[in-house]
């Protein structure tokens, strides 16, 4: 049986916030709380555990990665054809930093953007729970349900915690 | 066009005010469209045309063989600087007078890029064979050449038209959401549908986006420095005089930085002239955008004359013949007018607040900062290659018709792709502006009431 999704509507932050203690506090498991916003709020302001994230970390080990290709690139291929000049090197080290800097820096570029987008699950097209007042700087909370028990049983806290609205997504 | 009734009874006055330009069409727009799309058209007939004839059409001739193109690429590329690094460097900062303003300046760094990137191309002549650059092994199993500074400007160009379009869209995708609640039409709804990814603002969602933004802008920044300085080893790899300086890196970053804060002066003032955008960009932020301009112009200047007065006390022959050719022969005016336009005017200027609270003197001084910087960068590539070498070489260079609508050209096109962008986007950041009302609070001190932003 597909989850519910019980949504509900707020035009402040502060009785959002204290309907996720209510839900909380009902033994609604964090992970299955979502807040939706029009503004990145600060994470302590909802009392869920930190999200986590291996942005930096991608970024770093692409960005490693992307040196050694800049430098494969610029000196790999001197060393593929090499042309000697008189009491030249094969590879130039300084003019091969340049291609390094910057291949390091496209690729930590890259990994940063695909990353964000992988954590994040996006793109997603598929119909997930959603309110459009989110986009007028609404606060909406959404709490994953396995059945309908437990459904009207977070239907009756986010009443009580003063929501503007509350509304089914199946 | 009319726009989604409010779907609840919210303050939307911030999604209707910078949405209206993605839905409301004016006769305006239309009539600037049709002028750059006829600009832009002909300075690409015009391309086309030199192609077929050749490029002695050019007022191009040995030993002159960078002139007008050169100064265009240049110029472009300088332009597009102060876009991604002011707003890197004041989101890094957490700089919050920047929210109104970030979104134009990106878009205006990709868009200048992309005019910027076109100048090698038409500047080769025979354009066909451009993917000689393009790093990939030859049936003779011989790879491009990295040594070269030419190389090295594709690497930084491309990494740079890369961060940058990154460093817009990201940002943009919480606003493109706003614009898919807000359309009403299928199509547009559809289009904003897939440029806002399936974003909802889950908290997991903005804890990324806003990791990532911090990322790209410590990544973006330094990528900025790099391409100005690798456009100016193009000129400084060189051994010709004038142009082999170690001051050219530093010098030409600068330079890039004051031409593309007064681009970014010019486009916030007719921005909020268009779209009557008072409320968002106030004299408040256009003083402080001065401000930064300031300084980069008095820092442009210093490195200007610390070059001037080394070379001419130096009195080196080669270097002396193209200082005179400055001071008192072809270039004169160049010169006289590249000098007043970005040290004895603007300095000056810029210094009085009224000056720098003033949308339509801004927006004039502006325009002619940026006359200066271009005849700047002509200073630089033309006089030392009308000069070089021994004297039986010596010659003139003038522009013929070709190169004036090859100047024109990219003008049209960033114009229009701007104006292109106005219908797809919204110019401010709406989730950012969003963001300073929410932290933003009064406080009472003595008989006056201050306003101050609550951050982390």
């Amino acid at each position: 049986m597909a989850d519910t999704y019980v949504l509900a509507r707020y035009r402040e932050v502060d009785p959002a916030a204290a309907g996720i203690q209510r839900l909380l506090g009902a033994s609604v498991k964090p992970e299955d709380i979502d807040v939706m916003t029009g503004v990145p709020y600060p994470e302590e302001v909802w009392g869920l555990p930190e999200s986590k994230s291996n942005i930096r970390k991608v970024a770093a080990m692409f960005w490693v990665i992307g040196a050694c290709c800049g430098f494969t690139l610029a000196a790999g291929t001197a060393w593929l054809y090499p042309l000697p000049t008189g009491g030249k090197p094969i590879v130039s080290l300084p003019t091969a930093s340049v291609i390094i800097y910057e291949m390091s820096m496209l690729m930590g570029i890259f990994s940063v953007a695909v990353a964000t987008l992988i954590e994040s699950k996006l793109p997603n097209f598929k119909k997930l729970p959603y309110h459009p007042a989110v986009s007028d700087g609404h606060v909406v909370l959404s709490v994953r349900c396995a059945d309908e028990s437990s459904a009207s049983k977070v239907d009756e806290v986010l009443k009580a915690s003063n929501a503007d609205e509350v509304l089914r997504h199946v | 066009m009319k726009l989604h009734p409010p779907l609840v009874h919210g303050d939307d006055k911030i999604n209707r005010d910078i949405l209206r330009p993605l839905f409301e069409t004016s006769w305006r727009w239309w009539a600037l469209f049709g002028l750059c799309l006829t600009g832009f058209g002909a300075g690409f007939v015009t391309w086309m045309w030199m192609l077929g004839a050749g490029m002695w059409v050019t007022g191009l001739h040995r030993p002159v063989m960078w002139g007008v193109f050169i100064a265009n690429f240049v110029f472009w590329v300088g332009l597009s600087h102060s876009g991604t690094l002011i707003s890197a460097i004041l989101r890094l900062a957490k700089a919050d007078w920047r929210r109104p303003i970030t979104r134009a300046a990106e878009a205006m760094t990709v868009f200048t890029v992309l005019m910027a990137a076109q100048f090698p191309l038409i500047h080769l002549g025979r354009t066909w064979f451009f993917y000689y650059i393009i790093p990939y092994v030859n049936q003779r199993e011989m790879w491009g050449n990295f040594r070269s500074p030419l190389a090295w400007d594709l690497m930084a160009i491309l990494t740079y038209l890369s961060g940058s379009l990154i460093y817009l869209y990201l940002p943009t995708v919480p606003d493109f959401a706003i614009a898919r609640d807000y359309a009403t039409t299928p199509v547009r709804k559809k289009l904003f549908t897939m440029l806002a990814l399936g974003w909802r603002g889950t908290r997991k969602e903005w804890h990324r986006m806003n990791l990532a933004i911090l990322m790209l802008a410590v990544l973006v920044l330094p990528v900025a420095v790099s391409v100005h300085t690798i456009v100016s080893w193009d000129f400084a790899m060189a051994l010709a005089p004038q142009w082999h300086t170690t001051i050219f890196g530093p010098y030409f970053v600068l330079g890039a930085i004051y031409s593309g804060m007064a681009l970014v002066v010019t486009l916030t003032v007719l921005i909020r002239w268009a779209f009557k955008w008072e409320d968002y960009i106030t004299p408040f932020h256009l003083d402080k955008l001065s401000k930064i301009m300031l300084v980069a112009a008095i820092l442009w200047t210093y490195l200007w004359c610390g070059d001037y007065l080394i070379t001419w006390y130096g009195r080196l022959p080669e270097e002396k013949v193209i200082i005179d050719i400055k001071n008192g022969g072809p270039f004169f005016w160049h010169q006289l007018t590249m000098m007043l336009a970005n040290t004895i005017v603007a300095i000056p200027m810029l210094a009085f607040k009224k000056v720098r609270t003033s949308p339509w003197a801004l927006m004039f001084l502006t325009i002619f900062i940026n006359v200066g910087m271009w005849l700047e960068r002509y200073l630089i590539a033309v006089p030392t290659l009308v000069q070089k070498g021994p004297s039986y070489t010596w010659t003139t260079y003038s522009p013929t018709w070709v190169e004036l609508m090859m100047s024109i050209y990219p003008f049209a096109g960033f114009v229009m792709l701007y104006v292109l962008f106005v219908k797809m986007a919204p110019f401010i950041s709406i989730w950012e502006i969003r963001e300073d009302r929410v932290a933003e609070a009064y406080k009472t001190m003595g008989q006056a009431k201050l306003r101050a932003i609550v951050a982390e």
